[in-house]
């Protein structure tokens, strides 16, 4: 063994070059028995091309368009990667995805008392001691929405109630990107589950449509069509889940987002049902919204405390004298 | 169990499965081959002229561009000087800006910032920013785009 690993390191000495091992042999000249044995030089300079050297015009081709990525993107500006994606108005989607990889952590508040109660014989009284509607009971929706890949998330929401709760499993998939077909717009549908105490749960559908666009940088617009397959959730007790009793929706919505400054949107919303199930008035909010850095908080004012797919479809019984108060919180990863 | 290798219903079986798998390779073959067929008429070079893309012509311009399915950064830092990145951050993705006023790239999602070698000076990426050879030539921006 011995011997064997000699005559290894005796050849791997010898094949060593000797040109990195000993300066003094770099610097000797070659001598003209070892250039007559040695390989054929290497391939000419042409494939390693000369830093800051004009190549050949054989070798360029010519642009016929020059494609200005950033004057093209309406995404640009406040709108832009370095602000938090638009992905709601407030409670009504917008027609953009989560972009791939990304997460989206959301928390909804909705009072459930009004800011003024015009029934109460102590309706100013009450405002300070309701401390405008945020003393009651508060409707607390939490999300979590994934950007599966590019124009593709998906999204689970939980909303408290009192007879029951929803969760909602939805996807939405971006169709259309406004930088490229001049508009945005996204398919989503999911399922609400209704997860009700002592009863049978129950899953029902829904379908949405939107379309959005922002408008000189700063003006996002939205609308959409959706449909529940069971919007009445709300105003019945649990027993009735079982098959026929449940009641449909389709509706019409639309929004808009005026960004003000880098961190400051004015928002509103209006879905109006239209179709099966519905409410006397069209569920309207608006707000003000802040953003820093990967979060937004929205101060929210409105007739409806609904934020799920099959609430805010149904319209709302709340005068226009009922409004209520609430906020939104996000939180991109 | 038993082996009957005469069996018809055996020997249909052997012969869809070897058809499948010369199928296989053939279609892998296709797969290997397809990019580089594709890629083989392009010429190393691109010449973008600055008649088309007017925020090069003066020194402190930049822009992004997409070049044979790559998003790229040009910068123009002199009027002899320019030079060619991704356009994305390498930390999450986020579109980067060059910044003539202190002749360096930055990212605004996470403030890093990159030299014009590409290397970060400051934030989280981890690690340089692909470039691309670039040469002012005339009225005009060359930019050597490696095949593949």
């Amino acid at each position: 063994m011995t011997n064997i690993a000699l005559i290894a390191l005796a050849f791997t000495l010898a094949a060593e070059p000797t040109e990195e091992a000993s300066p003094e042999a770099a610097s000797a000249p070659n001598p003209a028995p070892m250039q007559a044995i040695s390989s054929p030089p290497p391939a000419p300079p042409a494939a390693v091309p000369v830093p800051g050297a004009k190549p050949s015009e054989d070798d360029i081709e010519v642009l016929k368009q020059v494609v200005d990525l950033q004057e093209d993107d309406p995404s640009a500006g406040w709108y832009g990667q370095a602000y938090p994606q638009a992905l709601r108005i407030l409670a009504l989607p917008t027609a953009r995805a989560v972009h791939k990889g990304g997460f989206e952590f959301v928390i909804d508040h909705r009072a459930s008392q009004p800011i003024y109660n015009s029934d109460s014989p102590h309706a100013a009284a009450d405002m300070w001691n309701n401390f405008l509607g945020l003393d009651s009971g508060l409707t607390v929706g939490l999300g979590l929405r994934y950007g599966i890949i590019e124009g593709l998330d998906a999204g689970l929401y939980r909303v408290n109630g009192t007879q029951f709760d929803t969760v909602e499993f939805d996807l939405r998939f971006q169709a259309l990107h406004q930088e490229e077909h001049g508009i945005d717009l996204m398919v989503r549908g999911g399922l609400s589950w209704f997860v009700v105490p002592n009863h049978d749960d129950a899953l029902w559908p829904f379908a949405q449509l939107y379309a959005s666009r922002l408008f000189a940088k700063q003006l996002l617009v939205t609308v959409g069509v959706m449909y529940h397959a069971d919007s009445s959730a709300s105003t019945t007790s649990g027993i009735k889940y079982a098959d026929e009793v449940h009641k449909w929706s389709a509706a019409w919505g639309a929004g808009l987002e005026y960004r003000l400054a880098s961190s400051v949107a004015l928002d509103a919303e209006m879905v109006a049902c239209t179709v099966g199930f519905c409410s006397k008035n069209p569920a309207f909010s608006g707000g003000v919204k802040f953003l820093t850095n990967r979060h937004t908080f929205a101060l929210v004012c409105g007739n409806t405390q609904y934020v799920t797919a099959d609430g805010y479809i149904t319209n709302t019984d709340t005068p226009w004298s009922k409004l209520v108060i609430g906020f939104n919180l996000t939180r991109e990863y | 169990m038993s082996h009957c290798p005469h069996c018809p219903s055996e020997t249909k079986l052997t012969s869809s499965r070897r058809g499948f798998f010369t199928a296989l390779s053939g279609l892998g073959l296709i797969l290997l081959a397809w990019p580089k067929a594709v890629l083989a008429g392009n010429k190393p070079w691109v010449a973008i002229p600055l008649a088309k893309a007017p925020k090069l012509q003066k020194a402190g311009g930049s822009m992004v561009t997409k070049i044979r399915g790559k998003e790229l950064l040009v910068v123009r830092d002199g009027d002899a000087s320019a030079h060619a990145f991704e356009a994305k951050c390498p930390h999450e993705g986020c579109d980067l800006n060059y910044a003539p006023a202190t002749n360096k790239i930055e990212c605004p999602c996470h403030d890093a910032v990159f030299d014009l070698t590409g290397k970060v000076l400051q934030g989280p990426p981890p690690r340089p920013l692909d470039s691309y050879q670039a040469i002012v030539d005339g009225e005009r921006i060359l930019l050597r785009i490696p095949e593949g």
